[in-house]
C-alpha cells in the first residue's frame, strides 16, 4: 500500500471517529469538515488538468473534462455550505448549489464517454463475459435508480421547479449508472496500465456517490439535513466517494508528473 | 533512407494522446537526432506502464504499420 493511500484513509478515518463521536449542536463544524473531500478533488482534478496541458486532446481532453465535473461538485458544495451555514435560506428552492451539482452528472457522463472514444475500444473484442455483466448491472441499476430517483422523486403536491430539481437529479444519478459502467470497461480495456487503475477508482467513487444518493434522495434526506444519527452517515458515504475521486485524479496526476520530470532529466543530462 | 522525421512525429502524436501536449513537448525535444530504435523502445516503455502492455503493443503496431516500417 503506497503512503498517499495510507493518508487517505488516515484522514477518512479521523473525519469518521469525528463524525460518530459528534453531537446534533456541531452540525456546522462537521459540514465544514465535510469540504476536505470534494475541494480537494476539485482542486487535484483542476491541477491534473493542468500539467496534460489545457489544450490538449484525447485523454487531456477527458481530464479537462473531468476535472470541470469535480470544481462543479466542489463549487455546490461550497455553496450549499455557505446557504446553509450563513444565509437564512436553507430550504428555498431551487437553490445555486442544486445546479451546479446538476450540471456536474452530464459533464462527468461526457467525460467518461470521450474516456471511452479514446480507449478505441472495438466492442466485439470486449470479452462477453465482462460485457454480460455490465449490462446486466446497467439494467438492475436503471431500474433502481430510475424507480426509487426518479418515479419516487416525483411530488405531485410539490411545484414544478421542485419536482424538476428533484427529477433532475434522479436523471443525474442514471447518467453516473451508465458513467460508472463505462468506466469499467475502459479500465478493462488498459489492462494493468496506471490509466486502467484510474479508470477503476473513478468507478469506485461514482457508484460510491450513487449509493449516498439512493439513501439520501430516496430515504433519508429530511433525518440527513436535520444530522439525526446513524442517518448523518450517509455524508460519510459522499466524503467517501469524494475520497476516491481525489484519489483517482492525484495518482494520475502523480503519475504524470513523473513522466515530465523524467524525460526532462534526460535531456539535461545530455546538454 | 530514414523514416526518423515521421516516426518521431507519429511518436510526439501519440504521447500527446495519453499524456498530453506538455509531456508531448518534451518529448519532442528528447526525440531530435535519437535513431528509430530508441523512439520505439522509448514509447513503449512509457506507454506499456500507463497504458497496459497489450494496448500499447497494440498502439505502436498501428503507428509503425502506418508508417510501413
Amino acid at each position: 500500500m503506497n503512503i498517499r493511500k495510507i493518508i487517505f484513509l488516515a484522514i477518512f478515518l479521523a473525519v469518521s471517529v469525528v463524525y460518530i463521536l459528534s453531537t446534533t449542536d456541531q452540525v456546522f463544524m462537521l459540514s465544514t469538515l465535510h469540504l476536505i473531500f470534494p475541494v480537494g478533488a476539485a482542486l487535484i482534478a483542476a491541477y491534473t488538468s493542468r500539467i496534460y496541458g489545457f489544450k490538449s486532446a484525447n485523454n487531456g481532453r477527458v481530464q479537462l473534462i473531468i476535472a470541470a465535473g469535480l470544481v462543479s461538485w466542489g463549487i455546490a458544495e461550497v455553496v450549499g455550505y455557505v446557504l446553509d451555514n450563513f444565509l437564512d435560506v436553507a430550504n428555498l428552492i431551487p437553490r445555486v448549489d442544486s445546479f451546479f451539482f446538476l450540471i456536474a452528472y452530464p459533464i462527468l457522463g461526457m467525460g467518461v464517454y470521450r474516456g471511452y472514444v479514446t480507449a478505441g475500444i472495438k466492442l466485439k473484442l470486449v470479452k462477453k463475459s465482462l460485457l454480460m455483466m455490465v449490462l446486466s448491472a446497467s439494467a438492475l441499476l436503471t431500474i433502481a435508480v430510475a424507480y426509487f430517483g426518479v418515479y419516487k422523486a416525483y411530488d405531485p403536491t410539490a411545484d414544478i421547479l421542485t419536482n424538476v430539481v428533484n427529477l433532475g437529479y434522479g436523471l443525474g444519478d442514471l447518467i453516473l449508472v451508465v458513467g460508472s459502467l463505462f468506466a469499467i470497461v475502459v479500465a478493462h480495456e488498459y489492462g494493468d496500465g496506471k490509466l486502467a487503475s484510474f479508470w477503476k477508482t473513478m468507478a469506485a467513487g461514482f457508484f460510491t456517490f450513487l449509493i449516498g444518493d439512493t439513501l439520501f434522495f430516496t430515504m433519508y434526506g429530511a433525518l440527513v439535513m436535520e444530522g439525526v444519527k446513524p442517518y448523518l452517515y450517509v455524508n460519510l458515504i459522499w466524503a467517501a466517494a469524494y475520497m476516491l475521486l481525489a484519489y483517482a485524479v492525484l495518482e494520475n496526476y502523480i503519475h504524470i508528473l513523473s513522466v515530465q520530470k523524467n524525460i526532462k532529466l534526460q535531456l539535461q543530462q545530455r546538454k | 533512407m530514414s523514416k526518423a522525421p515521421k516516426l518521431k512525429e507519429a511518436a510526439v502524436d501519440l504521447i500527446s494522446k495519453y499524456f498530453g501536449q506538455n509531456t508531448a513537448s518534451v518529448y519532442d525535444k528528447f526525440f531530435t537526432d535519437e535513431p528509430d530504435s530508441t523512439i520505439v523502445t522509448s514509447i513503449n516503455s512509457i506507454l506499456s506502464d500507463y497504458i497496459g502492455k497489450e494496448k500499447a503493443d497494440e498502439e505502436i503496431k498501428k503507428l509503425t504499420e502506418s508508417l510501413a516500417l
